[in-house]
């Protein structure tokens, strides 16, 4: 019987396992990086071991410091959560070998399904139907092909070639790419299918022979082959494929013994056929819209069986309304996805029913790996928090998850918010009609939620007054004087803002009684800065009317021809970050004297995200050619790959390998040739 | 506390008959400060933007804390002498840094040939102003073009500035002319923008105009005295709609302005504790509050101030003093002085940290005693401007706010008490 449970993981999943150890009695204890010292999970832990340093080679992936760990707080159990050491089968054998519980399949399982080249070879003679592949990069006779990394999941390493001339630098960069997620470079090249949908069946075994299904999970809606979105149940799926899904899937596990919970994930074509792809050995992100339509816990359930418990039911229990999880990530979607750091000033999310346990009825459940005063930086994935709506129907699902999303107030990053809520309203998957390339056909689900000009302006209006009231509010003197007050009016207050579309200036006269007497929001170009906050250029149209009906720092209400609109402002900094029905935005106050900036030379180059400088391939004075790779950028886990904008000659290259740098921060510099 | 009531009858003829006749008044005075703010005309103020340079306004509006208030003082001055209004200069008590300070910038679009001598005088007035209140006192200077430095007999107003306690900080944006000329040495901190000027006492090479008033900010916030004390938050309103002063304002303006009208349209919550009431009854005498600001109220009725209301009045000027509160005067004509025996509350008030309001022409002569902030109501022309200017009657609480705030952060500053004995020696 487990009494105190270690969790080699960290984040969201680590606070998921310890809810179910505080449910079912377990003590907890957590491993944690340097940069992981802040974080909620490591404070919600019984006991907490701190690992030297904050890259995962240097800490979630050294299986020996976490086994000595385990020992020095007296574990008996290790439960590995998903990524990091989760399908290693040499950790799984050393915790085993060192008499501690190992929450996962067998070793042994592990390491057929670890290679997904083996684990293929295995099931194409076990008769389980699978696409071609090439473990030999030269052998690729046909394209599109996916490259993929052999062992771990996540999308990581993955990449789509469509001819042969790209092959070679998206294997080499594939292997690196796994290599640092999962300490093995080894990759395989397998068909592409164009337009699939990803169907996966959760497998739940136990060691005494009985193998049951839990239902499928569809998780069509993708980025770099990552799930963004995943529900159960599927769509696409009737009751007839369901049952040769996991007819299949229960034959995967059982060829191989699999003990435990897993998932078998398969590829379903366009024409109605389905392909295994790989067997995940271990918990999935994914897991709680399963234990949403079939009232299950599955940590608990996975506590269960390494215990060597019985399964009580013989069965998959018939799934239970709809429910769909989105993942809320720290990335720019409109910005090749790229990750963002920084710290979470605020995160609210409106009407939760459950976190990180399963729900009783219809509702919200949130499994969140920040709270407010998080600090998201480099070294870890992107996932901030995963949002599960369960309702009767796939319809209402939808509805509840976009509407909650949208409500939701996260400050301080920027996030994959909007794109979610995009997503979850579009007709394309309120019909059901999904697959993995839905993002790339439907350019407009990456459109801001907050996207008419009048409501990006009556947000920039409310932010400009509710910093109005602040400073009136903290006046050292004069503090009950009205705003702004003017025996002879001349110009009106303004502020330049930093906006998403660049530069804007606000401006806005109030009268004595505190009425809005004027009102602008512009465009300011970016080479007249100095200019703004001298009153408008030109005339100001089309605004409409608005009346200010309160004004707080914290709340701006406005009467817009007639109808109320209430803005929520929260100041950070020089930040201000406003939210409404109409959406929400984050406004970077300029300031009024800036301080001259050196202008950077010409043909620089900088780094568009914070992270590692990977890979250096250039020297000054070599010639270089338009999309030439120049060197990359390690952050988040993924390469970001920096190219030559132009043909020309490097002038200088101002970082090496392993340097942290900012984004902005000078990488190189190119004189154009 | 007793609130004052109101007697004012929206249905009498002398309602419209005043608030009619104070809208044409606001007309002109709108029309007036229009002139001030042109400054030396649309053809001069482009040439003067094509330069790069901005308006005395605009850099005061860059130099304030956004969102703050703020007064000009005399904006419309020598306009009723054939002046331009305001002189070419703008006087103003402005916030920077959180600090109130007396701002003085002149305008180099008006070409007046030298400065004028209602410029003189505004400038005058602006540093006794600063220096009775411990304001820093921040100079804009710029001259016109084409008045070169030319030499000339020293403004005998600069001598005070030596004698101030609070510190003088000069921005020179442009060459100054003879008049100008000797204000860099004689302030504490000075500061040029880069190839615009050769002032010879230079503390600080501005990159720019903005970077000028950055400095300048940045000056004001490590010169400035540290303050102690609280300062008053939100108070409550009076209860009466300050709309309504326009109609309160007596058309005539050699007639009585009711000051109880006034004083519970002004008052915080209309609340007067009147002191003597029952006698004296020439003078109207109480305590109240502005914006959270304790203050002593006199205020004329009329009728000549006897010995009696003298008497009182003195009593209360004492009683004001010694609880470090400041007065608040309303000036009304007199309409027969016969039987005045103003004397000991014109030597009274003279001493006292007061301010007026001047409610109609030709007031009372007790009550334009001494130095403290005077500001009138536009009854009849603008030519009976007094000191510090016109202001709209609604305005007038807020006006009587930020003066009190003034007074009262000088308090905090200094010594509380006379702000007349505030001098350093020198």
């Amino acid at each position: 019987m487990i009494r105190r449970l270690l969790v080699a993981n960290r984040g969201e999943i680590a606070r998921r396992i310890f809810a179910t150890c505080r449910a079912v009695g377990v003590e907890t204890v957590a491993v944690y990086s340097i940069a992981d010292t802040d974080s909620p999970y490591v404070a919600e832990a019984d006991y907490a071991v701190q690992l030297p340093g904050s890259a995962p080679s240097a800490t979630y992936l050294r299986g020996d410091l976490i086994l000595a760990a385990a020992r020095k707080t007296g574990a008996d159990a290790i439960h590995p959560g998903y990524g990091f050491l989760a399908e290693n089968a040499d950790f799984a054998a050393a915790v085993a070998d060192a008499g501690l519980t190992w929450v996962g399949p067998p070793a042994k399982v592990i390491s057929v399904m670890a290679s997904k080249i083996d684990a293929k070879l295995l099931l194409a003679e076990a008769e389980v139907p699978v696409l071609p592949s090439w473990t030999d990069p030269t052998a690729v006779d046909e394209f599109p092909v996916l490259v993929k990394a052999a062992v771990g999941g996540g999308g990581r390493g993955m990449r789509v070639v469509r001819d042969a001339d790209s092959l070679a630098e998206a294997v080499s960069s594939a292997r690196r790419e796994a290599f640092g997620a999962f300490g093995d470079s080894t990759v395989f090249c397998e068909r592409y299918v164009e337009q699939a949908r990803h169907i996966e069946v959760q497998v739940v075994a136990d060691q005494h022979g009985n193998t049951v299904t839990l239902g499928e999970r569809e998780c069509s809606i993708q980025r770099r082959h990552q799930k963004i979105i995943e529900e159960a149940p599927s769509p696409a799926v009737s009751p007839e494929l369901r049952e040769n899904l996991c007819a299949a899937a229960v034959l995967v596990a059982e060829a191989i013994g699999y003990v435990g919970i897993g998932t078998v994930e398969f590829l379903l074509s366009p024409d109605g056929e389905f392909y295994f792809l790989e067997m995940n050995t271990r918990l999935q992100v994914e897991h709680p819209v399963t234990e949403c339509v079939t009232g299950f816990d599955l940590v608990r359930l996975q506590m269960f069986l390494a215990e060597g418990g019985q399964l009580p039911f013989q069965s998959a229990p018939p799934m239970r309304g709809h429910a769909i999880e989105v993942r809320l990530c720290a990335e720019d979607p409109a910005s090749n996805w790229l990750p963002a750091t920084g710290q979470v000033h605020r995160f609210e999310v409106p009407e939760v029913s459950a976190r990180f346990r399963p729900m009783l009825q219809p509702g919200l459940r949130v499994d969140s790996g920040v709270e407010p005063g998080t600090v998201v930086g480099v070294h870890y994935d992107s996932l901030l928090a995963k949002l599960v709506a369960w309702a009767p129907t796939r319809y209402e699902a939808a509805r509840m998850l976009a509407g909650t999303l949208a409500r939701t107030r996260i400050h301080g990053l920027v996030t994959n918010r909007d794109l979610l809520v995009r997503v979850l309203r579009h007709p394309a998957f309120l019909t059901g009609q999904i697959d993995t390339g839905l993002l790339d056909r439907q350019p407009e689900v990456f459109a801001p939620l907050l996207s008419s000009v009048e409501a990006v302006r009556l947000s920039c209006l409310a932010a400009a007054l509710a910093a109005a009231a602040r400073r009136r509010a903290a006046a050292g003197v004069q503090r009950g004087i009205p705003s702004g007050w003017r025996n002879v009016p001349t110009v009106a207050q303004t502020v330049v803002y930093d906006g998403p579309a660049g530069p804007v200036e606000v401006g806005y006269r109030l009268d004595a009684s505190g009425a809005l007497a004027q009102w602008w929001v512009r465009a300011v170009d970016p080479e007249e800065l100095d200019l703004a906050g001298l009153g408008p250029a030109g005339p100001v149209d089309d605004h409409p009317p608005v009346a200010v009906l309160s004004a707080s720092p914290d709340e701006v209400v406005l009467d817009v021809a007639g109808i109320r609109l209430a803005l929520h402002v929260h100041e950070v900094g020089e930040t201000a970050y406003v939210d409404s029905a109409e959406g929400s935005l984050a406004l970077r106050r300029l300031p009024r004297f800036p301080v001259p900036v050196q202008e950077l030379e010409e043909g620089s180059l900088t780094a568009p995200l914070p992270g590692a400088v990977g890979r250096v391939l250039v020297a000054p004075g070599q010639r270089v050619g338009a999309g030439d790779l120049l060197l990359t950028l390690e952050a988040m886990k993924l390469e970001h790959p920096v190219h030559a904008p132009a043909d020309g000659v490097v002038a200088a290259v101002t970082v090496r390998p392993g340097v942290l740098v900012d984004t902005g921060a000078l990488l190189a510099v190119l004189t154009p040739a | 506390m007793a609130t004052l009531d109101t007697a004012l009858d929206p249905r009498a003829p002398s309602f419209l008959d005043n608030r009619s006749t104070a809208q044409a008044a606001l007309r002109a005075l709108d029309t007036a400060h229009g002139q001030a703010r042109d400054g030396g005309g649309e053809k001069e103020v482009t040439r003067h933007h094509a330069r790069g340079k901005l308006l005395p306004r605009e850099r005061i509006e860059l130099l304030v804390d956004s969102d703050t208030a703020l007064l000009e003082l005399a904006a419309t001055a020598g306009r009723e002498v054939g002046e331009a209004a305001g002189a070419g200069l703008v006087t103003a008590l402005g916030v920077v840094d959180g600090i109130e300070c007396m701002l003085i910038a002149n305008d180099p679009t008006v070409r007046a040939g030298g400065p004028s001598s209602t410029a003189r005088r505004k400038f005058a007035r602006a540093v006794e102003l600063a220096r009775r209140h411990l304001l820093p006192l921040v100079l804009l200077l710029e001259s016109t073009q084409d008045e070169q430095r030319r030499s000339g007999v020293p403004d005998p107003s600069f001598a005070q500035l030596s004698r101030m306690a609070s510190p003088v900080l000069c921005a020179v944006f442009g060459p100054l002319d003879s008049w100008l000329a000797p204000l860099p040495d004689l302030a504490d901190h000075a500061i040029t923008v880069r190839g615009r000027a050769d002032a010879a006492r230079v503390d600080v090479v501005a990159e720019d105009e903005r970077d000028a008033l950055r400095v300048l900010r940045q000056t004001v916030r490590q010169l400035v005295t540290f303050e102690r004390g609280p300062v008053p938050g939100a108070a409550v309103p009076p209860r009466y709609d300050a709309e309504e002063l326009l109609a309160v304002a007596s058309a005539d303006p050699r007639a009585v302005t009711e000051p109880r009208e006034v004083l519970a349209r002004v008052l915080d919550g209309s609340d007067l504790d009147e002191f003597r009431p029952q006698r004296g009854g020439a003078l109207l005498a109480g305590f109240g509050a502005v914006h959270g600001h304790r203050v002593g109220v006199l205020a004329g009725t009329g009728a000549a101030v006897d010995a009696e209301a003298a008497d009182k009045g003195v009593e209360l000027a004492r009683l004001a003093a010694n609880a470090g509160v400041p007065v608040l005067v309303l000036a009304n004509p007199v309409a027969d002085p016969a039987g005045d025996a103003s004397a000991p509350l014109v030597r009274a008030l003279s001493q006292a940290d007061r301010m007026t309001l001047v409610l109609g022409a030709e007031p009372d002569a007790w009550a334009l005693a001494g130095p403290g902030f005077r500001f009138g109501w536009p009854v009849g022309d603008l030519s009976n401007e007094p000191y510090d200017g016109v202001i709209d009657p609604r305005d007038t609480r807020t006006v009587l706010g930020i003066c009190l705030s003034v007074s009262a952060s000088a308090a905090r500053r200094g010594a509380p008490g006379r702000a007349a004995e505030r001098e350093v020696a020198s």
